[in-house]
């Protein structure tokens, strides 16, 4: 590093002078840095992992806020905001992104399903909800349809609503398949619990029958003698 | 700066900066760092760097400062200076020369007014040589004098001599303690020194602070050393710090009692010396002298300690608990974005491969997890606070826990192979019983029938056969009554301690690995319930019955793979 110029140094001194080290001393450093040319990996390590934490909460958040309005954003506004997240090195950001994309494509097919009579609007909307929820709303709506499936005619209502989905929108289907699959497969009621390894009341009858019957016998056997 | 207020309606008052960081941040009496992390999380939300940049500095240095003080037992304010009216006399008296001013100063013995100071270099008045020698003659200096010459110094000489550094050590070594002074020096050693040249820095340090403030003074540039040197190189430095340290005979120790539980979070992990024994044993003799706000930091060490002691047997095994070790070390001993890049990575790995996670962590008791799980709930804990997606609402646990019955007693019912063999042996078990008790009730029931029979007509001759048969039979009956009584119970124990216990035990072990735990990773993933709820919901439904269920919330108590899988589980977006 070299000598700064009159210029340069009285530009940096007197910057300096106007800052109060004892709660600007990094605004000093930095501007030290800044005036001899110092890397910028010479910033307080705190910093940094704070702007960095600050950084990925940005981004999340303008995720979160165009997954919150999904279903009423203009198409072209939430193309084009989708297109323009830096989200390299966010793996977890771009899932959501991508399925973000995913429903965004299939918003235009959706109209038609209303026209079916066999539109089920409260499915609709919980499904809605899984998609378009975070992780915890989305897996409580899940159980909750879930559960919901044990009434027969909420179930047969459901799976109507189900094969509509699955024909008119298998793109969005395809994002919760595990889950559509769960719900179309036969559910059994949950029987009465039982003791481990059954009763053993039925042994013991054997035995009190087989102890009764031998000792007759043996009494019997005694007696004729 | 930009507008304050405009980052949220409860906008902190930034009036009590710097003055009064602890009422910046609403904190009360008797708070400790815990404290001060939430408040100042909750403040990162309002105001972040991108749209707050100068309230996120002052936030940021607020908070690292009040943070080191509590750490090194210091909560009070910093005493009012020499430096507000210096820096912040913007509205002073029209300027005369600067010469002139700084002459009259100094005879009148008041700091120099550095806003007027800079003035003067910006309208060409003077230049930065001309002030720095004027600034150099005077008699008695403050501690702003210093900090302008320190500027001065670095501005105009060259940068390899550290005049900066310099001329800050020569005024706290004239103006102990002073705040402004040693926060600058706190920061140039902990972020600008050069690596190399650090231990000498440090060694400077020492001489112009003989004392116990030392410790607190250089805590960055030793942190620095290190991450970036040999373990060798501090230890030696460290040494030849503490020398002059000594011969001061400071009382106090609390600053080094501090910095050692500090150094020794690294030391304990790298340290191929002796330093880390010896700097243990001095902490816990001199733990009394320990600032309070350190407790839980001693604390976490012992835990480290513990788990350092077992974990040759924890990484021997799964290659996922050697990287996991791994990240946990970085998380102890790398600079903290280093630090929350490794776990967020390994955070995001876990979620992606529960099935590695779970052949890692078998579920069993173990010493080693045990320890590892606390230190690793911690860390995660603590990355999580700056990184976690905000939880919106508390999970509904009255309807997970009719979803947890449900699960249990779906798989209390499921067929398996492994289930099978269990209701088998459990047929042939009561099978065996049968045969027993009625061998025993034959012997028993014809041995006292035959002996009656045989005392009284034969050997003693008091009646006829048939009239001892008649005898015989009651108490041949009694006698098998008694016999049963007596050792139906032992042999029922010992049938179950012995042979049918284990198999179950066994069995159970089985059937949670093959079928039931894969099923409680499955639900864990999709209802994202915490796994100390889980295990609580599942250990009170074991509590009402007395089957399958009760050894799955027996597995599920010492299942570390769910319980890591869960704490992955709070990084989810």
């Amino acid at each position: 590093m070299s000598k700064l110029s009159p210029e340069a140094a009285s530009a940096y001194v007197a910057h300096c002078l106007r800052l109060n080290p004892m709660w600007e001393a990094e605004a000093v450093l930095a501007a030290r840095a800044e005036a001899h040319g110092l890397s910028d990996d010479q910033q307080s390590p705190y910093q940094r992992a704070a702007e960095e934490a600050q950084r990925k909460t940005e981004l999340r958040d303008r995720v979160y806020s165009l997954r919150d309005n999904i279903w009423t954003l203009p198409l072209d506004q939430l193309r084009s905001d989708l297109a323009s997240l830096p989200l390299d090195g966010e793996p977890e950001l771009q899932a959501i992104a991508a399925k973000l994309r995913t429903i965004a494509n299939a918003r235009t097919q959706l109209p038609a399903l209303t026209r079916d009579k066999r539109y089920d609007a409260d499915f609709f909307d919980c499904f809605k909800q899984v998609l378009s929820g975070g992780p915890r709303e989305s897996a409580a709506m899940r159980e909750q349809v879930a559960s919901s499936f044990h009434d027969k005619l909420l179930r047969k209502r459901g799976r109507k609503m189900l094969k509509l989905l699955k024909r008119e929108a298998p793109a969005l289907c395809e994002l919760e398949e595990g889950w559509l699959k769960s719900l179309g497969v036969k559910q059994k009621k949950p029987a009465a619990a039982a003791n481990e390894g059954g009763s053993n009341g039925w042994i013991w009858a054997v035995v009190i029958i087989v102890v009764v019957q031998v000792i007759l016998g043996l009494v019997r056997l005694l007696t004729n003698e | 700066m930009s507008d304050h207020g405009k980052a949220d309606g409860n906008a902190p008052d930034w009036s009590l900066l710097p003055r009064d960081p602890a009422g910046f941040f609403s904190l009360g009496e008797g708070f400790d760092r815990k404290d001060l992390k939430r408040n100042y999380n909750h403040l990162l939300r309002q105001f972040k760097p991108e749209k707050y940049p100068d309230e996120f500095q002052r936030l940021r240095a607020a908070y690292e400062e009040l943070e080191r003080r509590l750490r090194y037992g210091h909560v009070t304010d910093v005493a009012a200076n020499v430096w507000d009216e210096s820096v912040e006399a913007a509205d002073a008296e029209p300027l005369v020369g600067a010469s002139d001013r700084i002459a009259a100063e100094a005879t009148q013995d008041k700091p120099n007014d550095l806003e007027s100071l800079a003035t003067q270099l910006e309208a060409g008045e003077t230049t930065v040589e001309q002030l720095y020698e004027q600034l150099r003659k005077l008699p008695k200096k403050t501690p702003p004098d210093f900090y302008a010459l320190a500027l001065m110094a670095d501005a105009t000489g060259p940068t390899e001599k550290l005049l900066l550094l310099s001329w800050l050590l020569e005024g706290l070594a004239e103006w102990p303690g002073d705040p402004a002074l040693s926060r600058l020096v706190y920061a140039y050693v902990g972020t600008q020194t050069p690596l190399e040249r650090l231990p000498q820095v440090l060694v400077a340090c020492s001489k112009a602070v003989p004392g116990d403030a030392f410790f607190e003074l250089t805590e960055g540039g030793w942190d620095r050393l290190l991450r970036g040197g040999s373990f060798d190189t501090f230890a030696k430095t460290l040494a030849q710090c503490e020398e002059p340290i000594k011969a001061s005979r400071d009382p106090s120790i609390a600053g080094r009692v501090a910095f050692y539980i500090h150094a020794l979070r690294f030391a304990l992990w790298k340290d191929p010396t002796d330093w880390k024994t010896e700097a243990w044993e001095f902490v816990e003799d001199d733990y009394d002298q320990a600032p309070e706000h350190l407790e839980n930091d001693f604390d976490a060490l012992g835990i480290v300690r513990e788990y350092l002691a077992h974990r040759e047997e924890f990484t021997q095994g799964h290659p996922l608990r050697r990287r996991m070790d791994q990240v946990l070390e970085v998380a102890f001993t790398a600079d903290q974005l280093e630090a929350d890049r490794a776990v967020l990575a390994m955070q995001a790995e876990l979620l992606e491969t529960p099935e590695a996670l779970s052949e890692a962590f078998p579920p069993e008791p173990s010493e080693a997890s045990s320890a590892f799980y606390t230190l690793w709930a911690w860390m995660s804990h603590d990355t999580a606070s700056r990184y976690a997606p905000p939880v919106d609402s508390e999970p509904d646990y009255r309807m997970w826990q009719g979803r947890i019955i449900d699960l249990l007693h779906r798989l209390q019912h499921q067929g398996s192979f492994d289930k099978t063999i269990w209701n088998v042996m459990a047929i042939l078990k009561g099978f065996a019983e049968v045969v027993v008790a009625l061998v025993a009730i034959l012997t028993s029931f014809t041995g006292t029938l035959f002996g009656t029979v045989f005392l009284l007509a034969s050997l003693l001759s008091l009646m006829a056969e048939a009239d001892a048969i008649l005898v015989g039979i009651p108490v041949a009956i009694l006698a098998t009554i008694a016999a049963l009584v007596l050792l139906w119970r032992r042999w029922s124990a010992f049938l179950e301690h012995r042979f049918w216990g284990p198999f179950c035990r066994r069995m159970a072990r089985r059937c949670y690995r093959r079928s039931w735990r894969p099923e409680f990773f499955a639900f864990m993933d999709r209802s994202l319930l915490d796994y100390f709820a889980f295990r609580d919901i599942a250990s009170d439904l074991a509590d009402q019955q007395n089957d399958e269920r009760t050894w799955m919330s027996h597995f599920i108590t010492q299942d570390y793979g769910l319980a890591f899988y869960s704490i992955a589980q709070q990084f989810r977006t």
